[in-house]
């Protein structure tokens, strides 16, 4: 009897945890379901190119690795940037206008433009 | 027991004092296996010509100005990538008690070596430093400098500078901040790189190039890939007699003093 019980309690407990981690979750799923606040609005990027270095998809989830891996290639290989991102600048012009509407939405301070020039 | 006390405590010492690996380490034989990267760039520094305080200030200025190295107003949080320091403190093994008078407390020159077997590179706990195979040129990547300022106590050559605090305002205070050059964050260090944004592009340092401008200064600094038998700095090391910096030390640095 008090095994059963405890395996019981021990249920309930996990219930209620799991409950208690999804609570954030849910609640940005729900607020962002709301209103369409949360999502960026990007500028678009100028005329001068008429596409960026890779597709919008993969810029969208990946430009962070793609910036990683050119920096690997210059700095330690000592090859040519394939794009730099004073590049970046030439098309998305403003930070405040294009790289902080994302990254405020996830709550990201990426630490490049301690050193990058990005107005 | 007591054996892996010892062992750990042994372990324990290396990761706080890397320093004494490298003077374990900083022997001739460490120097020649350095020497693995393929190509070696250089520079020649014609000590004499260099006398002339218009060549010393042209360097730094067309440096500093380049790279966005910032004029600290606290001359203890000074940061520099090319200056200048007396005779006697940059060959400390050269000079003696009847040094001659022309180069009795003269300036002279100086920047980082990029040595051969960099003890910098060693110390280095994030491998934020290394030496680059491509043109042994010592490099810092920025993005995995944590600032713990090893690198700045193992340099016999003081080449290394320290970001006390965030120096773009400064360098927006100075009206030169360069916006296609990276700045740095605070609690990063920084050095000469040889210009490699320069060389990348086939273009000569800064500092080699600005000498050239000033009258007097052609031939005050001459670079080049060592490696290169048919280059002007290996042509230079053949025919003329040079010096380094502390070459006992077996860092093998890789810029020369033409005296
Ligand atoms: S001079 Fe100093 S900073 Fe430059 S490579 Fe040698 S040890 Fe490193
Ligand atoms: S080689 Fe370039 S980075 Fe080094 S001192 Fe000269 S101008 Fe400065």
């Amino acid at each position: 009897m008090a095994v059963q019980l405890n395996s019981n309690l021990e249920f309930i407990v996990m219930i209620a945890l799991a409950v208690i981690l999804l609570i954030p979750l849910g609640y940005g799923v729900i607020s962002s379901a709301a209103s369409n606040d949360t999502q960026p609005f990007l500028e678009k990027p100028d005329e001068k190119y008429d596409k960026c270095v890779r597709d919008t998809e993969y810029m969208r989830l990946n430009h962070m690795d793609l910036l990683k891996s050119i920096r690997d290639e210059v700095i330690h290989e000592g090859k040519k940037a394939e794009v730099k991102l004073k590049d970046c600048r030439e098309c998305h012009m403003s930070r405040e206008r294009f790289c902080d509407k994302c990254h405020n939405v996830v709550n990201l301070q990426p630490n490049c433009f301690g050193c990058h020039y990005y107005p | 027991m007591k054996g892996i006390g010892i062992a750990t405590a042994a372990a324990g010492l290396g990761c706080t004092f890397p320093i004494l690996r490298v003077l374990a380490s900083s022997n001739v034989a460490s120097h020649a296996q350095g020497e693995a990267s393929s190509r070696q760039m250089g520079m020649v520094v014609d000590i004499k010509k260099c006398f002339d305080e218009n060549v010393r200030r042209a360097c730094a200025r067309a440096c500093h100005e380049e790279h966005n190295v910032p004029d600290m107003p606290d001359p203890a949080e000074e940061i520099k990538w090319i200056w200048s320091e007396s005779y006697e403190h940059v060959f400390p093994d050269q000079a003696h008690a009847r040094t001659a008078d022309m180069y009795k407390d003269k300036p002279v020159l100086v920047l980082c070596n990029q040595c051969t077997s960099p003890a910098c590179a060693k110390v280095c706990i994030t491998g934020a430093t290394f030496k680059r195979e491509s043109d042994g040129i010592v490099m810092i990547d920025m993005h995995r400098c944590v600032g713990c300022r090893f690198c700045i106590a193992a340099c016999p050559y003081g080449a290394r500078s320290f970001n006390f605090r965030d120096p773009r305002p400064v360098l927006e205070e100075m009206g030169t901040l360069r916006e296609d050059y990276p700045s740095r964050v605070k609690g990063a260090v920084e050095k000469c790189t040889f210009c490699v944004e320069r060389l990348r592009e086939g273009r000569e340092p800064a500092c080699v190039e600005a000498v050239k401008q000033v009258p007097g200064g052609e031939g005050a600094l001459t670079f080049g890939d060592l490696s290169d038998p048919d280059s002007d700095v290996s042509r230079l090391l053949r025919e003329k007699h040079t010096i380094c910096r502390r070459i006992s030390l077996g860092f093998g640095p890789n810029v020369f003093y033409i005296a």
